[in-house]
């Protein structure tokens, strides 16, 4: 069966007002940045989570740490890596000046002060993500409600009840709310698998600071 | 690498990745609307015939029982008419004029109301007389079709060409049946309508052999998209119809109605 519609998504865009197409922009702008930072943050922590878990491989393989700090430079975007090496460099410069006492809190110092560094650089624009999964529907929302006023506006002005008097302000309606939709749900599903590989990273970093630690002084 | 050159390239990782998501959202709005578009060519709107709408006096009754049920909107027309004008006349009655007449009024209206009522009687009775007339002509427009005029859609001489109104109601039982089935198909409610009158939706569907419609053809549209919309969804409904009759032929059969509020026409 068929039957022909003469509307289009163009077509609704061209007669919707500036509130309308303000909200659509703001929407784009949000979905857009969500993307990119969905999949910067997505390549990232990839990397870094395989590049932890080589590091790790050869962490139990070689006992040297000279040697397994050698061996980190191949991995420069683990979270891993780049705790050993700070470890390491603190270790290196105050190994023959301090006692175990000592040299153990210097490097634990290190150590914590990397992995809130690698915490803060994982975890860096993913909050925006969280923003635009809450507020996009909210602001699609709003595109919804004006497009319900302007319809209203629209029976009164026209004396008439009609779907040809209130089908453009529903219609602007629906589509300010299916792209306030559009923009959050991939935002709230990257934000959700984002904190948890990030939380994931993140225990392994307490993990195995302590066996680090323990690697640079039973050298 | 310090951690200035780190952030550095991290914010031009994201910048890149910020162009490719919009340059991605470009491409999803343009394939979007290239499809729309596509679509729009692919399935083009169908042409308005334009359908002679003359018909014999009298000939295109209603279908599917509702041919007893076609007088009663007759009298029930004129009846709310008639008792309104004391309803409104008695309202302004005591403001106005309280002591010009207060009794000769409603007498009046009563005599008016009577005379009303007889010449209401007189013109049904003379309705009922034309219906032999009718069905006189019912009979005839049979005998023209039996006479072989061709498929329904060909160009009909006289009244009786067209989809419309021809044949007669009673007299095909196909045609019937799927009226009814649309017709118990079809919700509409007249309050959504302001002016019921000139409310006149004409539609032609095209049936397959098995039953199922294959097109549906707006020849004049109302000025209520609601009443449109509501022939839509009933014909939509009633989607599959019954299997045509083979009599009809093996291409499909071209029906066509006519919705009003008061219900349906063939």
């Amino acid at each position: 069966m068929t039957e022909h519609s003469g509307t289009g998504i163009l077509s609704m865009l061209t007669g919707s007002g500036p509130v309308v197409l303000a909200v659509l922009g703001l929407l784009l702008i949000f979905s857009i940045l969500s993307w990119a930072i969905i999949a910067v943050k997505f390549g990232a922590v990839s990397k870094s989570m395989k590049e932890s878990q080589d590091f790790l491989d050869s962490f139990f393989e070689v006992q040297n740490v000279d040697r397994l700090f050698a061996s980190s430079e191949n991995f420069r975007h683990g979270s891993l890596p780049r705790v050993f090496r700070a470890g390491y460099i603190e270790y290196s410069s105050m190994r023959d000046k301090s006692t175990v006492g000592k040299l153990r809190e210097r490097i634990a110092l290190a150590v914590k002060r990397e992995v809130n560094a690698e915490s803060k650089r994982l975890t860096h624009l993913v909050p925006f993500l969280a923003t635009v999964g809450n507020t996009a529907p909210f602001i699609g929302l709003f595109g919804t409600v004006w497009g319900i006023m302007s319809s209203f506006q629209n029976i009164g002005l026209m004396k008439s009840a009609s779907l040809a008097a209130v089908a453009p302000g529903i219609s602007e309606a629906l589509i300010a709310t299916a792209t306030g939709l559009v923009a959050a749900i991939p935002a709230v599903m990257g934000y959700n698998y984002l904190t948890q590989k990030i939380g994931q990273i993140e225990r392994d970093l307490e993990d195995f600071t302590p066996d680090f630690i323990d690697a640079y002084l039973n050298q | 690498m310090s951690s200035r050159d780190r952030l550095r390239s991290e914010r031009n990782r994201f910048l890149v990745w910020v162009g490719v998501a919009a340059a991605a959202h470009v491409l999803l709005a343009a394939t979007v609307i290239f499809m729309q578009s596509y679509w729009a060519q692919t399935h083009p709107p169908l042409k308005v015939v334009s359908v002679s709408l003359v018909t014999l006096p009298g000939a295109p009754g209603p279908v599917g029982g509702s041919a007893a049920s076609e007088p009663s909107p007759a009298p029930e027309t004129p009846a709310p008419k008639a008792p309104e004008p004391p309803a409104v006349k008695k309202a302004p009655e005591p403001a106005i004029a309280k002591k010009t007449v207060p009794a000769e009024n409603p007498r009046e209206t009563k005599k008016s109301l009577d005379d009303a009522l007889a010449k209401l009687k007189k013109s049904t009775e003379s309705k009922q007389s034309s219906q032999g007339i009718s069905s006189a002509l019912a009979n005839l427009q049979k005998k023209v079709a039996s006479q072989g005029s061709g498929p329904a859609h060909g160009s009909g001489s006289g009244g009786g060409g067209g989809l419309y109104g021809q044949g007669g109601g009673a007299s095909d039982p196909y045609k019937s049946k799927i009226a009814g089935i649309i017709m118990d198909n079809w919700t509409f409610s007249q309050q959504m309508v302001r002016n019921a009158r000139g409310m006149e939706v004409y539609v032609a569907i095209n049936i397959l052999p098995n039953g199922t419609i294959s097109q549906i053809r707006y020849d004049r549209r109302a000025p209520s998209e609601y009443l449109n919309n509501s022939v839509k969804t009933a014909l939509q409904k009633s989607n599959p119809l019954p299997p045509v009759p083979r009599e009809y032929g093996s291409k499909g059969l071209w029906v066509g109605f006519v919705f009003t509020p008061e219900g349906i026409e063939q």
